[in-house]
């Protein structure tokens, strides 16, 4: 039987509206979302260079995004001329005395505007009118003032330490500036300081060099006294060493004891050790051969084991399996199985 | 919905039957194991070796109380003992599996007797494994026709009548047969045993042919189960009815064929036999 839509030309047309109802319903959503339809105020301003700046550059003021920059241009005295939209809700900060801050990533090279609220919030300022930027004069003339005042910066914060640092570590004479200075202060003044000690050092090196010096001091004399003993010493070692000269060879006097003709004890014992050694050298190589090979060993032991594993889990698996099982041999263990005497007399 | 219904059924169906059956203990495993290692030395004629084995499976079975394994592997220990000659350790055994059989599971008793009809019967006491067939009845088609076949033995040696035997162990072969091809028998040996004591009976009425057939059929089962020793018991019986019939040329061809098997399993005895046969048919 051949089947065939009724309502062909309604279903598509459905289908097709209800297409063109959601592709409107997105767009719609997206221009809410970019603020297509609010109403914006704008006004002007100037920076010294467009460095880091766009169209999607967005204005913030205590981390709102309250607009953002709609065009700049290039003007006959070299500065740029911008201009920002200031969204509905956000009209009534911008007031008289306010500045913009045009601040520049180092490392990723963009820029913010930050949004300087002036101290009068009552006087709202005209729409069209000129908010300086902290790059022109009129806006460093508002910070000087205390009308608008400027938030940290991280970087320019970290910049600024590291060149305190640095002015710190070229200076003499500061030790109240920190721990770090008082240190390096003092070890320049232990530095001056040696030049007296090492030229003292050299002196008694030259007295310890001399020979019969007690006039230089006691430990000079017990040093001398000293030198006197080792003398002495050295001719006790003299005596000493004839002595033990003397019993270098006592094996003669324990053999004497022991074992007088050797053969008894010694010559067996000595053939029994050089055996030993013998059997100590080859259990040497042994072993060393199986250290060696003993990765392999216990690799080969390792994935045998693994296949056994897995042969044991296939069999299983095959052993379950309702197809195969009524062609498995049953095994029949632990069963009677009677010795069956066949008579063979048959002649 | 149906349809379903059915899908889900045959799905669960299945799955139940994938599941695996009882799985028995690692002791009963080890125990059945040590069971066939012995019954391997047994045939090989390693007494001594069988009952350490013997005797260790009935530990094994002792240990998880398993009173048919305790009981089987007992009476085999007990027919080692007879083998090895030991005959009070021997009569020892047998007082002790007697008691175990008779107060755990008395459905066994009949192996008990069976042992002792073996042992009658290796004595040539027949009167003993007559009286003791009587005592050994069963339901069980293999242990019935192990009795029945050592009762028309012990009838034929008797020179008595052995007919009715000879039926029953011919309508049990049927029976065995059928139990052989789906698997189910303990013991498969029982068919080319009851076929081989057909034969043996036919053979000493002189039926050579019909004989032929049952040492035939014997000989086909134990191909199927590679019970060496039969196989050249089988050939060489076989040999000896061609030889009555007249066929020179097969009846040479059975005696060195079942020379040949009795070699390889280190028989001596009817290895010469069969050289004998082979020397009377050259000459």
């Amino acid at each position: 039987m051949k089947f065939k839509f009724k309502h062909t030309d309604k279903i598509v047309g459905i289908f097709f509206f209800v297409a063109i109802l959601a592709l409107i319903f997105t767009l719609v959503v997206v221009a809410m979302s970019k603020r297509i339809f609010d109403r914006k105020y704008f006004f002007t301003t100037r920076f010294t260079d467009a460095t880091g700046l766009s169209n999607t550059t967005k204005l913030y003021f205590k981390g709102y995004e309250i607009g953002k920059l709609k065009k700049y241009i290039l003007n006959v005295s070299n500065t740029i001329d911008a201009e920002v939209a200031i969204y509905k809700e956000f009209r009534d900060k911008i007031v008289e005395n306010s500045a913009i801050f045009k601040a520049t990533n180092p490392l990723t090279g963009r820029s913010t505007l930050e949004f300087l609220q002036g101290p009068d919030w009552s006087k709202i300022l005209p729409e069209k009118e000129y908010i300086p930027s902290l790059d022109m004069p009129e806006g460093k003339r508002l910070l000087q003032q205390g009308f608008v005042k400027k938030r940290g910066d991280m970087m320019e914060s970290v910049l600024k330490n590291v060149d305190q640092l640095l002015y710190n570590l070229t200076q003499d004479n500061n030790p109240e500036s920190g721990a770090l200075f008082r240190m390096i202060y003092n070890l320049a003044n232990m530095t001056d300081n040696l030049d007296t000690v090492v030229a003292e050092a050299s002196l008694l090196m030259a007295s310890l060099n001399r020979d019969n010096n007690p006039e230089d001091g006691t430990i000079f004399r017990i040093l001398n006294n000293i030198a006197d003993m080792t003398d002495d010493f050295k001719g006790t070692a003299v005596q000493i060493n004839e002595l033990l000269e003397n019993y270098k060879d006592p094996d003669s006097l324990i053999v004497k004891l022991v074992d007088p003709t050797g053969q008894n004890l010694f010559v067996p014992m000595r053939e029994t050790l050089l055996s030993l050694t013998d059997n100590l050298t080859t259990m040497n190589e042994i072993l060393e051969y199986l250290y060696l090979e003993m990765p392999e060993l216990s690799d080969i032991i390792a994935r045998s084991r693994n296949a056994l594993q897995a042969a044991q889990k296939t069999l299983e698996a095959v052993n379950n399996n309702p197809f195969l099982r009524g062609g498995i041999k049953e095994e029949k263990s632990g069963q009677q199985k009677n010795t069956k005497i066949r008579l063979m007399d048959l002649d | 919905m149906k349809k379903l219904i059915i899908f889900l059924s045959i799905l669960i169906f299945v799955g139940c039957s994938t599941l695996p059956d009882y799985i028995e203990s690692q002791s009963v495993m080890d125990a059945n194991d040590t069971m066939q290692r012995a019954q391997d030395a047994e045939e090989e004629g390693l007494y001594t070796q069988a009952l350490h084995l013997y005797e260790n499976a009935f530990d094994l079975y002792s240990g998880v109380d398993n009173i048919k394994g305790i009981i089987i592997s007992g009476i085999a220990i007990v027919r080692q003992y007879y083998y090895l000659e030991d005959m009070q350790t021997y009569q020892q055994w047998l007082t002790k599996i007697d008691t175990i059989i008779e107060s755990e599971h008395s459905n066994l008793m009949v192996l008990k007797v069976l042992l002792m009809m073996e042992v009658a019967f290796d004595q040539e006491d027949y009167s003993q494994v007559l009286m003791l067939s009587k005592l050994a009845q069963t339901d069980n088609k293999e242990y019935n026709t192990e009795v029945q076949c050592y009762r028309l033995l012990s009838l034929l040696k008797s020179d008595q009548s052995y007919e009715e035997e000879f039926e029953i162990i011919d309508k049990n072969l049927g029976s065995l047969k059928r139990m052989f091809n789906k698997n189910k028998l303990n013991d498969p040996k029982i068919v080319s045993y009851a076929a081989y004591t057909l034969g043996y009976a036919l053979s000493r009425q002189q039926k050579w042919l019909d004989a032929i057939e049952y040492f035939e059929e014997a000989h086909h089962y134990d191909q199927l189960i590679e019970n060496e020793s039969g196989l050249a018991d089988d050939v060489y019986v076989m040999g000896i009815c061609y030889q009555n019939l007249g066929d020179k040329e097969r009846a040479l061809s059975a005696f060195i064929r079942a020379k040949e098997m009795y070699e390889n399993l280190l028989d001596e005895g009817m290895s010469a036999a069969a050289q004998q046969k082979i020397d009377s048919l050259t000459k």
